[in-house]
């Protein structure tokens, strides 16, 4: 009963068609160097309000899963990552560009980033309700844990520039507390602003940090890089043969097991993912040597893998309610504008929702591989006829009137305004933005559900070591804070032992 | 410079952050965090961060913002920023498709496109948006 009704549900052609242009839309915005899926998911969620809810998901969810896919374009034609999940796709793919295989390139990208899409999201299905289940047990103790898990992944999302991502992190639970005290009910640094009350709005905030912010900082190099992106060479033959398919079958098969759980893991994404699958799938396969100088099966293991994290990170989001990697960071902000807040108890108050997003992701990657498959000859032609100007006034239109058509207010394209000059000075200052989303989205659930526990315990903070899950959860935060202040220190080292020599 | 400036800055919101926290009301008991718990604790970790990033920035002595050489991009950009400041102040004040129209055409040649193209292509994108969110999507836009 609940498959028919959910094939009944997403099968309705305005929901395919909504689907459709999300596709398009995320093909477009992932080929362009620049535009990030962030940005995509960002800029349309306003738009995505006006509709229904299963065509508002299906747009969203056809910009997600294509526009990871559609980063590969550009790595493989230009050697440029259309979205940083594709730059492993840039190793091997440009080299078979240059070898005169630009077609073979686009091929492999399309039909094993749905092949990763829909295997990742099969897992979702089959992951997804026995790990709310398990979640259904949590209190605020065991929420409050998760959330402070989720942000110690600020430490890991921050690179290099580990001091900074810390501060941007602290900055975004700052501003998340503007708002509503959820326990006492008083108005906290809201500045006499009716509109925040309910906080600051999220997407806005998105739109700004990655629209406005992204499109200002390249402004400033006008003039200095070519004006349009562009490919000039030949596409020819554009599926892998059957024999390369068995071949490429363990590789392959490692890369989708990475990339989904990769992908579960909070505050990673598809460029950890890939990189992690060729590795591993160049100690395996037998054509090892190539890895890296244009081999076909290095390209399809990233371009699976990146892909899988789809899954992998959706599952996390639906489940837990703590976002996979960015664009899912995004998404919960959007879930909660149709008043959906995922996490265990979407499973059972939102139940058919839950099947047609696991539905729709299914649909998704298989209009990838027609739109994929149809267009690989004229993705040249398209980043070649598109400016870097048409461009940021597109995205320049969106973000404002996308801002303003949430809530017909103007309070929230101020807010896009200001998100977008602080976007900009992260950029220019080496200050990362993820800390930000992550802070932003799991501060509230934090505080709440700390304060919700003290209340119960009487101040006692001992509940987060006897309990178990509060505990297991409160180490895995420490080792994720030690090992990536370790990776960083390594990083920083091996930089100043590289300046040296 | 830029990191001295954005630690002064940060610390100064944190420290602002932290006196309004006084006036938020106290918990009936001192064993459960109030209101003011949470921001304070966090405005006084940022104040310490900070303070950190202000010593790199004095020590390093990194440049970020580089005028010099990219003079008439910043200059471009602050233009961007002034004029997109001055369409959403007139945003629900003047129509729709002419505000955006002028917005989109002084963009278009800010950024080096030809008036020929730029203007035709600046009421012809204005005009799309607008029936698009309009009439397609019901956003209230002044026409």
């Amino acid at each position: 009963m609940d498959i028919l009704q959910t094939m009944q549900a997403i099968m309705q052609p305005s929901v395919l068609l909504f689907m459709l242009v999300g596709v398009i839309v995320g093909t477009l915005i992932g080929a362009l160097p620049g535009l990030s899926v962030v940005m995509a998911i960002a800029l349309f969620t306003p738009i995505t309000f006006l509709l229904e809810p299963t065509q508002g998901l299906a747009m969203l969810i056809g910009i997600y899963n294509a526009g990871v896919w559609a980063g590969g374009i550009s790595a493989v034609l230009i050697n440029t990552p259309g979205t940083p999940a594709s730059i492993m796709s840039t190793l091997d793919g440009y080299a078979m560009t240059q070898r005169g295989e630009a077609g073979l390139g686009l091929g492999i990208n399309t039909v094993y980033s749905v092949i990763g899409g829909i295997f990742s999201s099969i897992v979702l299905m089959f992951a997804a309700f026995p790990i709310a289940n398990f979640a259904l047990n949590f209190g605020p103790a065991e929420y409050a844990m998760l959330a402070f898990f989720g942000l110690s992944m600020i430490i890991s999302v921050s690179g290099k520039e580990l001091l900074k991502g810390v501060i941007v992190g602290l900055f975004g639970l700052l501003i998340a507390t503007v708002g509503t005290d959820v326990m006492f009910g008083n108005a906290r640094y809201t500045l006499g602003v009716m509109e925040l009350r309910n906080g600051i709005p999220f997407i806005p905030v998105m739109i700004g940090l990655f629209g406005i912010g992204e499109i200002l900082d390249q402004i400033t190099q006008i003039g200095k890089e070519e004006p349009t992106a562009s490919f000039k060479g030949k596409i020819g033959r554009i599926l892998p043969t059957g024999k390369q398919f068995r071949n490429w079958l363990p590789a392959t098969g490692l890369s989708a097991v990475i990339g989904v759980i990769v992908g579960a893991i909070p505050g990673t994404g598809g460029d950890i993912a890939s990189i992690v699958s060729w590795d591993q799938a160049r100690r395996i396969s037998k054509d090892k040597e190539n890895y890296g100088k244009g081999s076909p099966e290095a390209l399809a293991v990233t371009c699976l893998s990146n892909n899988a994290v789809i899954g992998g990170a959706m599952t996390t989001m639906m489940a837990l309610g703590i976002p996979g990697d960015g664009v899912t960071a995004v998404l919960i902000g959007s879930l909660m504008m149709y008043s959906v807040r995922p996490g265990p108890m979407m499973f059972i108050e939102q139940r058919p929702m839950v099947l047609n997003i696991m539905g729709l992701m299914i649909v998704a990657n298989l209009f990838i591989l027609l739109v994929g498959l149809a267009t690989a000859k004229s993705s040249a032609k398209m980043l070649n006829r598109l400016s870097k100007p048409t461009i940021w006034i597109v995205v320049a239109i969106l973000c404002l009137v996308g801002s303003y058509a949430i809530s017909n207010s103007l309070v929230d394209v101020w807010i896009a305004f200001a998100a977008g000059i602080l976007g900009f000075i992260f950029r220019k200052t080496n200050m990362p933005l993820a800390p930000f989303v992550l802070a932003i989205i799991l501060g509230p659930m934090f505080e709440a559900n700390l304060r919700r526990t003290l209340t119960i315990t009487g101040g006692s903070y001992a509940i987060f070591v006897t309990n178990p899950i509060s505990l297991v959860l409160l180490v895995l935060s420490i080792l994720s804070f030690i090992s990536a202040i370790y990776r960083s220190s390594k990083a920083k080292r091996k930089t100043a032992e590289e300046a040296q020599a | 410079m830029a990191e001295i400036l954005i630690g002064i800055v940060i610390i100064a919101i944190s420290l602002a952050a932290i006196i309004n926290a006084q006036s938020f009301p106290k918990p009936l008991t001192s064993e459960v965090p109030g209101s003011a718990f949470f921001p304070t604790v966090i405005a006084v970790a940022l104040i310490v961060a900070c303070l950190a990033l202000i010593y790199k920035g004095i020590r390093e002595k990194n440049s970020y913002f580089s005028f010099k050489s990219d003079k008439k991009g910043y200059a471009v950009m602050a233009i961007t920023i002034a004029l997109t400041a001055i369409y959403i102040l007139l945003f629900g004040k003047m129509h729709f498709i002419i505000l955006t129209s002028v917005y989109i055409g002084i963009l278009a040649l800010l950024f080096g496109i030809k008036w020929q193209k730029a203007i035709p292509s600046a009421v012809v994108s204005a005009t799309v948006v607008y029936l698009v969110f309009n009439r397609l999507l019901n956003v209230l836009l002044n026409g």
